[in-house]
């Protein structure tokens, strides 16, 4: 009985460790570019916020002026760090959960590098004045195509993937990963066409595009960080998630209210007038599936004794996503009620949610899939706890700082500016003082990630550490450990082959 | 032996019902935004652009009529695409000049300053003059 048991666990090993070498280059490839690319906005972050309270510094060369600097940041953020992050989570995850090797890897790996291509082209056409003006639609006018044809070649074997699955069941992750796939192709393809394509008056067109980056929020990022979460909760804790229903429940809620943020940024344009209070009853909506899943993900890991959430960096990130998740339900909630919107809604506090989700919420579930993806797909071990320790800490301290800043500076700007009987100034004076605030945040981040892509660029190039041991947070790399046997990962492999 | 569900013929299925799923949305998106495009002109609309239009010719007429050729004495009024190649020439051709006061750096500056430089009796010229008027004749 034990020997087939054996058997069973050693076949499961190699069928893992199978899949992990057909998704190692594509994977890689997507955390890595993506990791460069959120280097790349995280300085576009720090300048653009620089010239916002100080617009003589660096002198007054088109492309660093703040309007085209802070379009790239945004841009560089949402399509070269945070989807391609998104697309390297989807695929393996899907692979994993489904049992299957990819057989396409060097499709996608190729539509990747398409990806990557239509971003730089993107980046280089904003910095260069050809950008739209359209907040997460500033590319030119061509990228998007091209955007949409390598997204499709990236995700479509993941959906095939699931379709030929041996298994009958559906993990929650891979409810919240097809619609993410699903999601993106639905939202991405219907705001470009109804923006770049087809004729319409526009204000309509800024409507859409406000829907767009609501949309994109909640049915594409959200889906992925709660499916990271979901897989590592369990995987990490050796528990099973704490209630299937409360699961179904939160799924199901964000599905019904995720399509209709958005449109609250235009409260009182002459837009249809439920638009603006259906975006902002979403938004605050936002809450009910944010607590479901907070309170499946956390109850799954708060009884676990084998203190796997102080040590694991990958668990440690989740729960800082969670966390983030918790605050942007709880922010949507404050910022989205009447009087509060007219105070808010042209000024600084939009970005503090944008970055909240973005960075607070998605970046840290990706952060916790890549460490705890990289090692596998590597066959090396993370080379420095502390490493990991600072880019936690900076990412959270940045992060915070930002939100603060942004959220507190935003208010002030906003009463200002409805300050009829006072100078339009006091505006941009008043909020002074949290740009600076920002600034240095930024500076906070870039420290972090820069950390972060120096970790995972050796870790690409093998220089990681041949230990079957994983980096563990609170205890040393060598000794016993509940995850099996320290010693060189290939030599272990070779004794029990 | 079980039978397998990854067999070629389910995974080009697959694929083409993935393709046709996405290439759904965007036929979804033209039908919606097509059909929701609205080509008659309203009355309102027809009525607020006759409105327009008629303050445009008024705007035109008046912008034309204050710019065409007058004469008026001794000098005459050009349309300024007629004049700025010889103005233009003429200002070329002359040389800057050192600027010597400091009224012209800062005009507004300087006409304060000016004022209470040039006119100092000003201030005191009411305080003198009831003295003059009450006095006896």
């Amino acid at each position: 009985m034990s020997a087939i048991a054996l058997n069973t666990d050693s076949k499961d090993a190699k069928l893992r460790s199978d899949i992990d070498r057909s998704l190692r280059h594509p994977v890689m490839f997507f955390f890595t570019s993506g990791a460069l690319w959120l280097f790349v906005a995280v300085i576009l972050g720090f300048l653009s916020s620089f010239k916002s309270h100080s617009p003589e510094a660096f002198g007054d060369a088109g492309w660093l002026t703040t309007g085209r600097l802070a379009l790239a940041h945004q841009n560089i953020l949402v399509y070269g760090w945070a989807c391609q992050a998104a697309f390297g989570a989807i695929i393996w995850l899907m692979a994993r959960l489904c049992r299957k090797e990819s057989k396409n890897s060097m499709l996608i790996l190729m539509a990747g590098h398409i990806w990557n291509v239509a971003v730089s082209l993107g980046l280089l056409g904003i910095l260069l004045g050809g950008g739209k003006g359209i907040a997460w639609m500033a590319f030119p006018t061509y990228i998007w195509p091209i955007l949409l044809i390598s997204y499709i070649m990236i995700v479509i074997w993941s959906v095939i993937q699931f379709q030929v699955r041996e298994s009958n069941s559906v993990y929650i992750s891979q409810w919240y990963l097809l619609a993410a796939i699903f999601g993106f192709a639905w939202i991405f393809g219907t705001a470009n066409v109804f923006v770049f394509v087809l004729d319409g008056h526009p204000l309509m067109k800024t409507a859409i595009s406000e829907w767009y980056r609501g949309s994109l929020l909640f049915l594409f990022f959200a889906p992925v960080a709660i499916a990271c979460a979901y897989y590592l909760a369990p995987k990490v804790s050796g528990r099973p998630i704490y209630s299937y229903h409360l699961a179904l429940f939160g799924f199901w809620s964000l599905m019904f209210i995720g399509p209709w943020t958005g449109f609250q940024k235009l409260a009182g344009a002459p837009i249809p007038g439920f638009l603006p209070y259906v975006g902002a009853a979403a938004t605050i909506l936002f809450l009910i599936p944010a607590l479901a899943v907070a309170v499946n993900i956390v109850r799954t890991v708060l009884d676990d004794d084998t203190g796997s959430v102080a040590n694991s960096p990958s668990l440690r990130f989740i729960l800082g996503g969670m966390v983030a998740m918790l605050l942007m339900g709880v922010s949507g909630l404050c910022l989205n009620t009447a009087g509060a919107l007219k105070a808010t809604q042209f000024s600084l506090t939009g970005y503090g949610y944008e970055i909240l989700a973005l960075y607070g919420f998605f970046s840290m579930c990706a952060f916790g899939i890549i460490y705890f993806v990289v090692p596998r797909v590597t066959r090396r071990e993370w080379l420095s706890k502390r490493f990991i320790r600072s880019h936690f800490f900076l990412s959270v301290y940045g992060v915070t700082s930002i939100v603060l800043f942004s959220m507190f500076g935003g208010l002030m700007q906003g009463l200002a500016q409805n300050a009829y009987d006072k100078p339009w100034s006091d505006a941009a004076t008043r909020s002074m003082a949290y740009g600076v605030g920002t600034t240095l945040a930024w500076a906070f981040i870039a420290f972090a990630n820069f950390i972060f892509l120096a970790h995972l660029l050796m870790m690409w190039a093998r220089l990681g550490r041949r230990s079957s041991h994983p980096t563990l947070l609170d205890s040393g790399h060598h000794g016993d450990s509940p995850h099996g046997p320290e010693g060189d990962i290939d030599e272990l492999q070779a004794t029990h082959s | 032996m079980t039978a397998t569900k990854d067999t070629p013929l389910k995974r080009f299925s697959a694929f083409w019902l993935v393709l046709g799923l996405f290439a759904l949305f965007g036929v979804l998106a033209f039908i919606v935004g097509l059909s929701s495009q609205v080509d008659e002109e309203t009355p309102a609309d027809k009525a607020g652009a006759e409105r327009r239009l008629a303050v445009r010719a008024e705007v035109d007429a008046a912008q034309a009529a204050n710019l065409s050729y007058k004469e008026a004495g001794s000098s005459v009024q050009a349309e300024p695409s007629q004049i700025f190649a010889s103005l233009g020439k003429r200002l070329a051709a002359s040389k800057p000049e050192a600027v010597k006061e400091d009224r012209h750096r800062d005009p507004s500056a300087s006409s304060e300053e000016t004022s209470a430089d040039e006119e100092p009796a000003t201030e005191s010229a009411p305080t003198q003059a009831p003295a003059t008027s009450d006095s006896p004749a």
